[in-house]
Order: C-alpha cells, then structure tokens, then sequence
C-alpha cells in the first residue's frame, strides 16, 4: 500500500513535470530574445554558484593589479569578450542582446560581488547552456591571461573614455566593417563626390 | 499528499510562466552622405545616391569632427557628415553618433 502511494506520488509528479516543460517550451518558443524571468535568474545564479567548489571560489589572483597587466586584460577584452559584453561591459551588443540568458552587466554588483576565483572558473570554464564559452587552454599562459582579465573586469566601473577608444580599434572586425571604415573616411576626408 | 500535489503544480505552473519578450533595438546602420537640412533635434541627410534619410538626434548624442568633441550647433546645412543610427519599430531612425567632416579650411 504504502509503494503503491509513493509510486502515485512519484508520478504525479512526472506527469507535472512533464506538463511544465511542455508549457515552457511552447510558452516561451525557446526563443532566445526574451528577458529570464525572476525565478529563472535567480535559480541560475544558484547553480552557477553551486558548480563552483568552495577551493575555486577562494582562489587568490596570483597576477599582480600592474598597469601593464591591467592594459593586457583590456586587449584582451577588446578582443575576446567585447563582441557580446559590449567595450563598457553593459552587454548592449548586437550578439548580446540576441543571446538567452542575455550577458550580465559586469559592472554590476552581481558580477563585481564574485570573487575572484569565481571569475577566473567563468571565465576557463565558460557556463552551460548560455553563450559563455570556455576560454581555458591549459598553458599557465592562458591562466595568466584569463587573472589578467579579472583585474580588468574590476577596473569596468570605472573605465574611461580613453580605454573605450582604445577598445574600439581593437575590436574584431570584417573585411566589410574595414572597408566601410575606410571609405567613411575618405568620405569625412573631402574624398570622392558628396 | 495533497500538500506535495500543490506544491509540485505550483512549482510547475511557476517553471511555465511566459518570460516576458525584451524590447529589441536594431542594427546599427550607417548613412554618408551631406546635411540637407537641420533642426533642433532633427537632421536630413542627402545620402552619396541622392536619397534622403531623416535621422533624430539630442543632446547626448557624440557628435565629432576628428578627434574633437562638438555639439549639435555645429551641424551645418552643406556639410559632409556619417552618422550611426538605429531603425525603431516606428521607423523614426535615432543617431548614435555623428562624425563631420573636415571643414574646408582644415582640407586646404
């Protein structure tokens, strides 16, 4: 009798469950412009925090906050992670505002209140299932590179305008975007009819 | 067991709720071309084909001539200029920014 209720009880359960995938899928379209609600943010946030162990979350950066290090993060910013958080960190980009969940805010205090340990396992190890890819190599490199990025994701509050111009002529670029570009300005040089 | 019924539809009627659909801005396009005309906050510019685009602009929006900083007085009707902009679902299209060209004398 009493397998029998727990069998019951397991099946109702699967049968909600089931009910609550197909409502999402078909409630949302799995389209990927769409804000996550409030329970799907904060559900997130809490695995994220629980797939990183507590040794990881409390790993100190061993590169130190040097200006030379400081400007190798932003290249490697400007390079890497601009296309979908944006040269100021927002994530108002063409790819991020595409992306589900869209790209945090660095500079907000969700993101600056991770540790640094925290930023740097984001950053090797990317997150599942979002646009976050995993950007370890393996080399003690490519490790320096990513504590070099830390540094540089808290310096994003208070990033300037100077380092945001510096960003831009780093930024990726098509053939096309580089061609546009020259023509604009030969363009605003006097160059070619009006 | 009722309770945990309860408990499991609520859990799925909160997993189905519909997220809400962000407002989307589009793509940056960008126009060349010369001033047309140009008002308060408003400008037409005579693209290089001869179409004219309008475009909106405020007081926040960057306008530059080479690496200096100006503000909206100096668009002038004439000039030559490339403006970044967005298309809203209105089609008003809204500037990002505004480059001038140089002007004559600095040409010379």
């Amino acid at each position: 009798m009493r397998f029998l209720k727990w069998a019951g009880l397991v099946s109702a359960f699967l049968v909600v469950a089931a009910l609550a995938a197909v409502g999402y899928v078909r409630s949302t379209g799995l389209r990927a412009r769409a804000t996550p609600g409030a329970l799907e943010t904060r559900v997130a946030r809490t695995m994220r925090s629980l797939a990183i162990s507590s040794r990881d979350r409390a790993r100190e950066n061993p590169v130190t906050a040097s200006e030379e290090a400081l400007q190798s993060g932003l290249e490697h910013y400007a390079d890497h992670c601009a296309v979908c958080h944006g040269n100021d960190g927002r994530g108002l980009t063409d790819f991020g505002r595409g992306l589900f969940p869209p790209p945090p805010d660095l500079r907000a205090p969700p993101t600056q209140e991770l540790t640094d340990g925290e930023l740097f396992y984001v950053i090797e190890n990317g997150i599942r299932f979002t646009g976050m890819p995993a950007f370890s190599t393996g080399t003690p490199d490519g490790e320096a590179e990513s504590w070099k990025l830390v540094h540089f994701i808290r310096r994003l509050p208070q990033v300037g305008e100077a380092d945001l111009e510096r960003m831009k002529a780093l930024n990726p670029r098509s053939p096309a975007e580089i061609r546009l570009e020259l023509e604009e300005e030969r363009f605003l040089r006097g160059e070619g009819p009006p | 067991m009722n309770r945990m019924l309860i408990m499991a539809v609520a859990l799925a009627g909160a997993l189905a709720l519909p997220a809400g659909v962000s407002a989307h801005e589009g793509h940056v396009h960008k126009v060349l071309g010369t001033i047309a005309s140009v008002q308060a906050t408003q400008l037409d510019v005579k693209t290089t084909d001869g179409k004219i685009v309008t475009i909106v602009f405020d007081a926040k929006t960057p306008v530059t001539r080479g690496k200096a900083k100006l503000d909206a007085a100096a668009l002038k009707t004439g000039d030559r200029i490339s403006v970044d902009y967005t298309e809203g679902k209105d089609k008003i299209n809204t500037a990002k920014t505004i480059k001038l060209g140089e002007s004559p004398a600095a040409r010379k």
